[in-house]
Formats: C-alpha cells, sequence, structure tokens
C-alpha cells in the first residue's frame, strides 16, 4: 500500500472547506437570517447535499482549508453515524467525505437561498405544507 | 342688543339680495322660529350674523371660512354669485341697544375680474344711529363694545358645537382661561376691577408722608428701608406688567399657532396613522426576529432536517419489513407445530389425538405455508429493527412541523408588513405635496410656545408672590413710620384709610366673583334641573373655571355623560350666564334637537324663551312638530320664517303662511 493510499484511507480529524467555498459561507450567514453562526451552517450543508444527491467527485483537485476540529462538529457522533447510514461506501472515512458534501452543499445553499432567494423548506428540499 | 332686521346680499347659499327679514320681538313673545330642512342654510344664516357683526365666519372646526375659495372648500360669497361674476356681498343688521337704533352694514366686494383670495376684496363698514355716522375705523370697537366677539359665543351659537362647551372649560389650560375670563366680562367683573386705583391713593399718601419725616431728618433708616421696598415693589410690578404683556402676546402667539396646526388636523391624523404603522410594523419586525431566532434554533438543533422525508421513507420501508419478518417468523413457528403434530399425529401443544381428517388439514395447511416461503429469519428482523433504531433519531416529524408552522408565519408576517409599509408610501404620498415637514415645524413651535406660555405663567405667580411679600413688608414698615411722634397724623390716617379701604373692595372682588360664579352655577342647575327627565340626576355644581359637573343622588360626579347630557349642561350653562349677564344680546341657537329624545325636546322647547330676551331659533321641521311642540310655548312665538331651497345652491327666506 503506497503512503498516498494509506493517507486516503485513513479518516480525517479535521475538515474544512475551498477559501472559495468558505466565502459564500460567511455570505450565507451574513446576509440571511437563518443561521447564528458558521458551524450551523456547515453541519446542515452536510445534511442538504445527501438529502439532495451532491456526489461529491472523488478525483476533486479542490484544496481544503480546515475550520473545525471533527470533535467540535460532531461531539455525540450523529453525524458519523447519518453518513454511514446514509453512504455506506464512505463509512471508513465519513468526515472525509462530510467535508466534500459540505463544500457541495454549501454551494448549493448559496445558489438557493442567496441567488435564487429560495424560501428555507424549500431550498432545503423539504415538501411543501399539504393543502 | 336686539336685532330688528337683516339684509344678506349673496353671502354662501343665499343669492341676490333679501331682506329686510323682519325679526323683531316683544317681550312677552320673544321667539323666532327659522325652519329649514338639512342643506337648505340655517347655519348660513347664523354665520351670516356673525359675519355682519364681526367680519369673521367659522365652520365647525372652528376654522375661519374665506370670502372666496378657488378649490372646492367652503367660502362665504354665493357661488351662484361668483358663477355670475358677482364678487360682491353684503350683510347689514339693523338693531337696537340701550334705546338707540342702529344700522350695520359690512360689505366685501371686489373690483378684480377674477379674485383668487381674500386679498382681493376690500371690505367696508358702515354704522349709523339715527344722524350720527360712525368712522369707518371706529365700527368694529364700538360693536365690540355692545356685543364682544369674546362672548359671543354665548349667543351666536352652533349646538352642534354645545359639547365643546364643556371641553373648552376642561381641556386645554390656555383655552379655559380664554374662556373664564370671556364668562367674566359677560358677568361684568372687569368693569369692578377700578378699585385698584384705591392703592394708588394710598401710595401718594404714604409719599407725602415720607416727604414730611424726611424734612424733619427723622426716622431715616425706616424711610431707606421704605424707600427700597418701594423700588423693588415697583420694579416687581414693572416686571409683571411686562410679562403680562409678553404672556398676552404669547398666548396670542400660540392661538395662532394651535390654530395654524387645527389647519392641518388632517395632516396630523395622517402623521397620528403613520406613527401608528410605523409602530405596527416594529411590532411585525420583533415578531419577525422571533420566528427568525426560532428557525435559526431548530436548523442548529436539528440539522438533518434535509434528510427527514428520506429517512421517513426507509422507516416506513424497514417497518414494512419487520413486520413481514414478524410474520415470516410466526408463519415458520406454525410450520414447525403442524409438522411436529403430523408426525406424531397428536397436537403438539395439548397433546390429545387427532383424527386423520384433522392430520390432513394439517398437512394441507402446512403445504400451503411452505408454498408462501417467505424465506425470512431472524437476523432480518433484528437487522430492520436496528437500523429503525437509527432512523429514529433522525425522523423527527415535530420538528419538520415545527419548521413549516414557522414559516408559515413568516410568509404571513411578510404580507402584514408588506401591506403596512404600501399604506405607509400611501399616506407620505398623500402628504407629500401637503408640507409634512411644515407640520412637524408648526406642531413643535406650537408645542415650545405653549412651554414658554406655561413658564411665564409659573414666572408672573411667582413674581406676584415676591410682590405679595415685599408690600406686606412695606405695609408694615409704613405703619411703624406712621406710628412715629413726628408723622403728619392726617397723612398717616389717609394711608391707613386707603390701605384698608383696597383690602376691603379686595376681599369684596373675591367673594363678589365666588357668589357671581356660584349665582351662575344655582341658576345653570336650577335649568338643568327644569330641562332633564333623567330623576337620577340631582342638578350641576360649578367649578372655579366655570365647568359643571353632573351630580348624582349622593352628590358625586357623574363620569363620561352623552352627547345629549352634554348639550344639557352646556345649554343650562349658557342659561344661568345669561341670567347673570350685565350685557344682554340676541340668543341665536343653530340647534340640534335630534339628538335629544323627546322628553329632553319638550323640556328645552318650553325653556327656550327664558333663555334670553331675544331668542333665534334654526330648527328643521322634524325637530319641531308644529302642532304638538308650539303648543306648549305658541304664544312666545314671535315669528316664524322658513328657508326655502330655490335652487341646489340657491335658498331665500320667507316669513310662513299667517305670518
Amino acid at each position: 500500500m503506497s503512503i498516498n493510499q494509506e493517507v486516503a484511507d485513513r479518516d480525517r480529524d479535521q475538515i474544512g472547506l475551498p477559501d472559495e467555498t468558505d466565502d459564500l459561507l460567511k455570505v450565507l450567514v451574513k446576509q440571511t437570517p437563518w443561521f447564528k453562526n458558521e458551524m450551523d451552517v456547515y453541519r446542515l450543508a452536510i445534511t442538504v447535499a445527501l438529502a439532495r444527491g451532491l456526489e461529491p467527485r472523488l478525483d476533486e483537485s479542490e484544496t481544503y482549508t480546515t475550520k473545525y476540529q471533527v470533535s467540535s462538529l460532531d461531539p455525540d457522533g450523529r453525524l458519523k453515524l447519518l453518513i454511514t447510514t446514509f453512504a455506506p461506501d464512505q463509512s471508513k472515512t465519513p468526515y472525509r467525505w462530510a467535508m466534500r458534501l459540505a463544500n457541495k452543499g454549501v454551494k448549493f445553499l448559496h445558489s438557493a437561498l442567496i441567488d435564487k432567494g429560495l424560501p428555507i423548506g424549500e431550498a432545503l428540499g423539504l415538501p411543501m405544507r399539504e393543502v | 342688543m336686539k336685532i330688528k332686521r337683516l339684509h344678506i346680499k349673496n353671502f354662501r347659499c343665499y343669492y341676490g339680495a333679501l331682506g329686510p327679514i323682519d325679526l323683531d320681538t316683544t317681550d312677552t313673545a320673544n321667539v323666532i322660529l327659522v325652519f329649514g330642512e338639512n342643506m337648505r342654510g340655517k347655519t348660513s344664516l347664523l354665520q351670516a350674523i356673525r359675519w355682519g357683526l364681526y367680519g369673521v365666519a367659522r365652520d365647525r372646526q372652528g376654522e375661519e371660512i374665506p370670502i372666496i375659495d378657488p378649490s372646492t372648500k367652503e367660502q362665504l360669497l354665493s357661488r351662484v354669485a361668483e358663477s355670475a361674476a358677482e364678487y360682491s356681498m353684503q350683510v347689514s343688521i339693523e338693531f337696537e341697544h340701550d334705546g338707540e337704533q342702529y344700522a350695520l352694514t359690512r360689505e366685501a366686494a371686489s373690483s378684480s375680474l377674477a379674485p383668487r383670495s381674500d386679498e382681493d376684496f376690500l371690505i367696508h363698514r358702515h354704522l349709523q344711529s339715527g344722524a350720527r355716522v360712525f368712522s369707518e375705523a371706529a365700527v368694529d370697537a364700538y360693536i365690540q363694545n355692545i356685543l364682544s366677539e369674546d362672548i359671543s359665543r354665548f349667543f351666536l351659537f352652533d349646538a352642534e358645537m354645545l359639547e365643546h362647551y364643556e371641553d373648552l372649560l376642561k381641556n386645554p389650560e390656555q383655552e379655559a382661561l380664554a374662556v373664564k375670563q370671556a364668562i367674566e366680562k359677560i358677568l361684568g367683573v372687569p368693569a369692578l376691577m377700578a378699585f385698584e386705583s384705591l392703592s394708588e391713593e394710598a401710595g401718594l399718601a404714604e409719599g407725602r408722608q415720607n416727604t414730611h419725616l424726611k424734612k424733619r431728618n427723622k426716622a431715616s433708616e425706616l424711610l431707606e428701608k421704605v424707600s427700597a421696598a418701594n423700588d423693588a415693589i415697583t420694579g416687581l410690578r414693572r416686571d409683571i406688567a411686562e410679562m403680562t404683556r409678553q404672556r398676552d402676546e404669547l398666548r396670542r402667539e400660540t392661538d395662532e399657532a394651535e390654530l395654524e396646526c387645527k389647519r392641518n388636523s388632517d395632516i396630523e391624523a395622517k402623521i397620528k396613522q403613520l406613527n401608528e404603522i410605523a409602530s405596527q410594523i416594529e411590532t411585525e419586525k420583533s415578531k419577525l426576529l422571533l420566528e427568525y431566532d426560532g428557525l435559526a434554533a431548530l436548523l442548529r438543533r436539528a440539522w438533518w432536517l434535509p434528510l427527514v422525508p428520506q429517512v421517513q421513507e426507509r422507516l416506513s420501508r424497514l417497518r414494512e419489513e419487520g413486520r413481514a419478518a414478524t410474520e415470516s417468523l410466526r408463519q415458520l413457528h406454525r410450520i414447525e407445530l403442524l409438522d411436529e403434530s403430523i408426525s406424531v399425529k397428536a397436537c403438539s401443544l395439548c397433546k390429545a389425538d387427532l383424527h386423520q381428517q384433522e392430520v390432513t388439514a394439517m398437512r394441507k395447511e402446512s403445504q400451503n405455508l411452505t408454498l408462501a416461503n417467505y424465506g425470512r429469519d431472524l437476523s432480518t428482523l433484528l437487522d430492520a429493527t436496528r437500523r429503525a433504531e437509527i432512523y429514529d433519531q433522525f425522523s423527527s416529524p415535530e420538528d419538520l412541523v415545527e419548521l413549516r408552522l414557522r414559516e408559515d408565519n413568516v410568509a404571513q408576517i411578510l404580507t402584514e408588513m408588506s401591506a403596512l409599509e404600501t399604506r405607509e408610501a400611501e399616506l407620505r404620498g398623500a402628504m407629500e405635496n401637503r408640507s409634512y415637514g411644515d407640520f412637524n415645524i408648526k406642531y413643535e413651535k406650537w408645542q415650545n410656545l405653549c412651554d414658554q406660555l406655561r413658564h411665564l405663567e409659573d414666572g408672573i405667580e411667582t413674581q406676584r408672590n415676591s410682590l405679595r411679600e415685599k408690600e406686606t413688608e412695606k405695609v408694615a414698615l409704613q405703619k411703624a413710620l406712621n406710628g412715629l411722634p413726628d408723622a403728619d397724623p392726617a397723612l398717616a390716617l389717609q394711608t391707613s384709610l386707603y390701605q384698608e379701604l383696597s383690602r376691603i373692595f379686595e376681599d369684596a372682588m373675591a367673594e363678589f366673583r365666588e357668589d357671581l360664579r356660584n349665582s351662575v352655577g344655582e341658576d345653570a342647575s336650577a335649568i338643568f334641573k327644569t330641562l332633564t327627565t333623567e330623576s337620577g340626576y340631582t342638578g350641576l355644581e360649578i367649578d372655579e373655571n366655570y365647568g359643571l359637573l353632573l351630580l348624582d343622588h349622593d352628590g358625586g360626579a357623574v363620569p363620561g355623560r352623552s352627547a345629549g347630557a352634554e348639550q344639557i349642561v352646556a345649554l343650562s350653562l349658557i342659561g344661568g350666564l345669561n341670567k347673570a349677564a350685565v350685557r344682554e344680546g340676541p340668543v341665536v341657537m343653530d340647534s340640534n334637537f335630534a339628538r335629544l329624545d323627546r322628553g329632553h325636546r319638550e323640556n328645552v322647547l318650553r325653556f327656550l324663551p327664558q333663555l334670553g330676551s331675544q331668542v333665534m331659533v334654526l330648527v328643521h321641521s322634524g325637530e319641531i312638530g308644529q302642532d304638538q311642540d308650539l303648543s306648549e310655548f305658541g304664544v312666545k312665538v314671535a315669528r316664524r320664517l322658513e328657508i326655502r331651497r330655490v335652487t341646489e345652491t340657491r335658498s331665500e327666506i320667507v316669513s310662513e303662511v299667517g305670518q
């Protein structure tokens, strides 16, 4: 097993975002009333990407800047549990997957909430209220 | 003053020359009834008399009505006359006062081909008594002397505004004071204030005494003190006089500023509405922030919300799988039981022997069950249960409900805010050309003037207190001087005599004022008892400002009077004042008896002849029944006139048939 392969198989203790996506995350916190801090958006972006099937590319070349310790982001391990349940293929490195999902999810949320101005429920892909 | 005849030309709805309208009355028949349906010109008749006397006619908001107004607002010049390019209007009043006959004419005429405002009109006044013709400049002052405009509100009154009399006396301090002064004017109080010259006489006698003592070089220390006290008193009096002058000027400015604000009362109303809207928008904003905070907290707590629909779908599938696996296990267990029973030909549960028929049936059932072939086992069930437990953690249907609820609330609040903002923009738009900013400046100016007036009045009161103290000190000093052996006993006697007289007059004035007020109160109370049909009221009590309190059986004040009761109370006050008045004027009442019930109306009608020496009542036919109502006081009616409609914009006044 090569060193690179070994690194790729190891899960991450710290996760983050590419700088460009981090800027979008900051805009989301600043310009919408729904989020109190960046970590709230980050966590939500992961589940949005999961729910909408925004599959990250495995060969992507984006550079991530660390933002959080996974112990802060997922203190009770529920995020890991959710990822391993919904993406069992990634159960070896759930946080590495979570980080990529977050990248996709933040971009999506920015597009939906800022660019398109959708209501939060619709942006999250939740079904409309039954009439 | 008693009005004899009236001439009107081109005044409001009276186009052309009307008159002479005979309004003469006698001591025994002193009531004139003027009938006119609504919008015929009853109020215009009252306004004509007012304008004829004082050159001012006001609408029910107290605003002066212009002679001409190019907008659609009210104006005094007949619209018909204006259309015919007749820019001249005139009111002539022939009246009797103190046995003399007078003829007063007021005319507004414009030489302009198309006058646009009152500035384009010239006002001419003419007053003649026998051969005596008054100079035009003296006319207004002479009329004011006969029947001052200040007190005319108690003679020429619009019953629609009766209830405002009480407000006038109750509410703004300056207005209450002005009304009190006007009332005292009717009652003749100012004429008695001449006693003040007595204290001047006392001062002169004191001066002579002090010069006498000075010549003898006696009591120089005491004299210096008296001189200092005199200087202080003079200074204080000068200050008080100056402050009083400033106060009067300020009061005039305040009244003007208030009137200016009232003229813009629609803007004031709009500002109130705008403030209310602004406050509602703030409330909605607070609600919105609460909803946003709630949503933010929800998204932090239930960050898996986007996955909830999928979680619920999977859970439902897992539950279905679980149910199928349970059923499968149940079937497998049944097959085992059946197979065991078949092999031993006895029931595997109760061990009873089985007949062949039963064994055959069991075999058939077992074969059928086997054919179903569920192929499930315990591990499948356990796996489904384990996965369901995981999904259960992320199911949170209540969070989804909360999110939808909060979203609905946000949408509702935003809709409400949008409606409010639209209304706000409309109001601001409506005021754009009406100087919204100007109104605020005017309103602030009025408030500032009110504050200044209050301060000035407080200052005057303080100075008056200082003056009283100084005067007391000076009286004591002067007494000591007068008691000196070298003092002139005659001058000492003069001083104390004048001082004593002045004090007696001052006390008497205070007592007289109180007696007068009580007398007005008692008369008003007696009239009220005559007018009211309510046995629960025992009468009225007058306060210092001539405000009237309605008393119940226990002598307690009755709060919250109805509009009808206000009218009866105000009429009682006017009746009481006219009874005590030193000046007599014609009582012209633009009535509103429709507000009164039948009992009260009958009482008021019966009382009318006692309201003054000449009473003119403007009514419509629904307010006074020709037969029943008039039977009560018909003999007191000197004349019945009728205002008839000629066209929609033109009326005329005629004597009723048989008159």
